[in-house]
């Protein structure tokens, strides 16, 4: 048997002590389980990128501290020294939203990362803050495994049922793109460096994040052209798979989910003489 | 400055008890809601007593108002009791399948562990809907297997439930049965009444099952704890065929368990200190239970005394009392004995009559606060609850709702907002003094030994490094002076930008804002802590009767002692089974 049934709460339940069997603390664990069991719900063989990227996830543990700024434009610019999503993927997020929800756009570049299996579940928490989600990102080099898109655009939003669709950063989809954003548009200028950066950048991965207000018309445009199916694009009903997942379970590799639950036993311990000592009858 | 409960309730609680009460009287009833600071502390906590509003006598009225069906369609076993038993249920017109797989006694008695793995001695699983005959023995075929690592199960089932014997009652009932006669109700009161015990309910996505999340709207498992609170129905309901059909096993002309006996069976439950590490990790479902427990207390002590009420407080005294005279603990180091808690609720029952007709419990309630100790009250409280059914049953609608919180932060938050949040809702954390090394004495863990949570000695044992969060003083102090260092305007985003791992610190005190009896004020690392109250609090709210610590880490008790059974329910039974007491020389009638 190589495929196991899971399920949502397993992933959780179990997921967030991975996380810190991985050297998460806390605080950053129990929130990135949130994201890694939603990519592993819908199909993004989350948990396989886990693995894959251990040793880097060892190594960034020790990284220098992530650091940012404001750039020229009001975005931020943030520089993460390889680190994975699932730790400076949400926090990126709550920069764009804080701005979004200002001023009705916010941007995020996040350099240096990795772990883009969960891209998507970023986008998908700007929509549950009930924002519209435009992200561009490029893949690291260095990255393998499952990560089908190397680089490109996703435009996630909608409230009623959320749309989540993707397309390159060259060609016709790209041109389309332009198209929707519209020429002298803050948002416009922020994702053509986007574009610039994911293309040029050298081997390390690239994520630009851009929140914006649904009731903009720029977010308008662009969930219109997200639902267009227009040619060189492909949208996903995340919405169906997250339900099925929950409704049936969630197909893994029997390794992938035993992966997880060795990372748990890493944090735990024998009994101590100590806590032995409190147990028994009576009075202790 | 005092942080006092705030006036207002959710919109869904303050329309009920405004349509109950009216205008007038609202006010009355929000300023008597107990203030956390006295409330949320171990030992009033651990003194409370499972109401009405607890979610075993929640899902119990769910069963016997609709009528819940459980049909025995398939029950063998052989002499030692190694069996297969299916059961179809319609749980309020949602079909279910209940199968048990119940194991031959090897002779070992089992505490329930998470270590026992599938070393048990039975395990049950409920599946959604009318599984075909292919599918259930796939799951038998599983339960044969016996080795947890490989045991896995499918979406179509919510849970497994485990379950050990008792085996010293287990064997005096079937004994007893086998010679033709009744078991000694006064033997099975001295153990609570049971004869399995839960060995850990395994839903909710474990091993594979159902994750809540994904049954459909108005399932009743939707509802928290049902699926596993029904479950150790089903468990109670196995214990009672399982010992019929060994003994009849064993003597073809074996007597059968009379209805009055078979209904005082309840089924064991003990738990751990990982109770403890729950309650902390989900401070909204402590928030919700405490608001609307103390709502219907409030409600129901603001009442002025009617004869009506007076005649039932006095049953309800009455029958608690000799319920609790009937039972014998092993342990009484952390409790108030059962005779004097049967003792002081005859005391009380005499102070009825004295009730002046126009006063209000309120009255009875403090003369019981003043006079007994908390355990007393508490019950006491638990009782006024059940004086006015309607209103208690209207707020217990809100449970689902209440304990449903959306964790995400506001990252759009200044930092000047955050720490206003803070000295609002905390300012107790923050004056509590963590130098003294007594106050960071423990720090619980998960052991590899059994799977469960321990406690560590800090500095002393290792491992502090994957400690389990029960530190909330901690994390609210560490928050506010992380905050101390930003300016003002500062948006919580790039605080977490800087610190991720602030993300649960600051969740907690945005989505508890406005939450009076989310926190205990209690410091959980403290070297006097005593986790068993707060296990008896959990367990209570469940709806667990007899709570009764064998040590301060473990409480041990019964559900569903009392309940109707099956058939009394499908042909409508009345909703007043709490306190059971044995009947001695119950009659020797069988239960089909």
């Amino acid at each position: 048997v190589s495929e196991v049934l899971s399920s949502m709460s397993e992933l959780m339940r179990v997921g967030g002590w991975a996380l810190r069997g991985l050297g998460y603390p806390f605080g950053a664990a129990e929130r990135g389980i949130r994201f890694v069991a939603w990519t592993e719900a819908v199909g993004g063989e989350a948990i396989a990128g886990l693995r894959r990227a251990e040793p880097m996830i060892a190594s960034s543990i020790e990284a220098p501290t992530t650091t940012f700024c404001r750039d020229a434009s009001g975005g931020w610019l943030v520089a993460a020294h390889n680190r994975h999503l699932v730790e400076v993927g949400p926090p990126a997020i709550d920069l764009a939203t804080a701005d979004a929800r200002a001023n009705a756009i916010g941007h995020v570049a996040l350099g240096e990362v990795f772990g883009f299996e969960l891209a998507t579940s970023l986008a998908d928490l700007l929509v549950r803050r009930g924002l519209v989600a435009l992200l561009v990102y490029r893949v690291a080099d260095g990255e393998t495994g499952n990560a089908a898109r190397r680089g490109g655009w996703l435009i996630a939003g909608g409230t009623e049922r959320p749309v989540f669709t993707f397309g390159s950063t060259a060609g016709d989809a790209r041109k389309a793109l332009w198209n929707a954003l519209g020429t002298g548009e803050p948002a416009a200028e922020m994702v053509a460096r986007d574009m610039d950066d994911a293309n040029g950048s050298t081997s390390l991965g690239y994520l630009g994040a851009t929140a914006l207000a649904p009731e903009s018309p720029i977010a308008r445009r662009l969930l219109e052209h997200a639902r267009s199916s227009a040619p060189g694009t492909e949208s996903i009903d995340y919405v169906a798979r997250l339900q099925n997942a929950y409704r049936d379970g969630i197909p893994m590799q029997v390794e992938d989910l035993q992966y997880l639950y060795d990372l748990e036993m890493r944090t735990w311990a024998p009994t101590s003489e100590r806590s032995r000592a409190q147990a028994g009858y009576g009075v202790y | 400055m005092k942080v006092t409960v705030q006036p207002g309730l959710p919109p869904f609680l303050d329309d009920i008890l405004t349509s109950c009460v009216g205008e007038s009287e609202r006010g009355l009833v929000l300023s008597r809601l107990r203030q956390p600071d006295a409330l949320m502390t171990g030992p009033r906590l651990g003194a409370m007593k499972a109401t009405r509003l607890s979610f075993a006598n929640v899902l119990a009225r769910h069963v016997i108002r609709d009528r819940w069906t459980i049909e025995r369609e398939k029950f063998t076993c052989d002499a030692e009791g190694a069996g297969h038993a299916i059961y179809r249920i319609d749980a309020g017109g949602h079909p279910l399948t209940y199968i048990a797989r119940t194991f031959r006694w090897d002779g070992i008695e089992k505490a329930g562990r998470r270590s026992d793995g599938a070393n048990r001695d039975m395990f049950g699983a409920i599946f959604v809907g009318n599984p075909d005959a292919e599918r259930i023995a796939q799951e038998f075929a599983t339960f044969d297997l016996r080795d947890a690592p490989r045991m896995r199960t499918r979406s179509d089932v919510t849970g497994w439930t485990p379950a050990n014997r008792s085996a010293r009652y287990f064997d005096h009932v079937v004994d007893s049965l086998v010679e033709g006669r009744q078991p000694d109700p006064a033997l099975l009161g001295s153990g609570t009444g049971y004869i399995l015990r839960n060995g850990g309910y395994l839903g909710n996505g474990r091993q594979g099952s159902q994750s809540v999340g994904g049954l459909p709207d108005g399932h009743p498992f939707r509802h928290p704890f049902f699926g596993d609170l029904f479950g150790l129905c089903l468990v109670r309901q196995v214990s009672i065929d399982l010992v019929n059909a060994v003994a009849v096993a064993r003597n073809p002309d074996a007597a059968r368990l009379s209805p009055e006996i078979a209904r005082y069976i309840g089924v064991g439950n003990s738990s751990g200190q990982g109770m403890c590490v729950a309650l902390q990790r989900w401070p909204e479902w402590v928030a919700t239970w405490l608001l609307v427990r103390e709502l219907a207390l409030a409600h129901a002590a603001t009442r002025r005394i009617e004869s009506t009420a007076v005649e039932r407080l006095d049953t309800l005294l009455g029958r608690a009392g000799d319920y609790y005279g009937s039972i014998r603990l092993q342990c009484e180091d952390y409790v108030v004995p059962t005779t004097e808690l049967a003792s002081n609720l005859q005391t009380i029952r005499s102070w009825l009559p004295d009730a002046p007709g126009d006063a209000t419990w309120r009255e009875l309630a403090d003369r019981v606060a003043a006079t007994f100790d908390m355990e007393t009250a508490e019950q006491v409280n638990s009782l006024l609850i059940e004086l006015y059914p309607d209103f208690a049953d209207a707020v217990a609608e809100y449970l689902p709702t209440g304990m449903r919180r959306d964790r995400d932060v506001a990252p759009e938050m200044t930092v000047c907002e955050a720490r206003r949040l803070i000295r609002a809702g905390y300012s107790w954390a923050l004056r509590y003094d963590m130098r003294p090394a007594k106050t960071r004495q423990h720090f619980w863990y998960h052991s590899s030994d059994n799977g469960e949570q321990r406690r560590g000695e800090r500095i002393l044992d290792p491992h502090e490094e994957f400690e389990s969060f029960i530190d909330h003083i901690g994390l609210i102090q560490q928050l506010s002076c992380v905050l101390q260092t930003y300016p003002d305007r500062t948006t919580i985003g790039e605080v977490l930008m800087d610190r991720p791992d602030l993300y649960y610190g600051i969740a907690r005190i945005q989505y508890l804002a406005g939450l009076p009896y989310a926190e205990f004020r209690d410091n959980l690392l403290h070297r006097d802590f005593i986790p068993a109250h707060l296990i008896r609090f959990f367990l209570s709210v469940l709806g667990m009767e007899c709570t009764t610590p064998l040590s301060i880490r473990y409480v041990r008790g019964v559900f569903f002692q009392g309940m109707p059974l099956p058939g009394e329910i499908a042909r409508g039974a009345v909703d007043d089974w709490r306190f059971p007491v044995p009947i001695l020389g119950a009659h020797s009638e069988g239960v089909a």
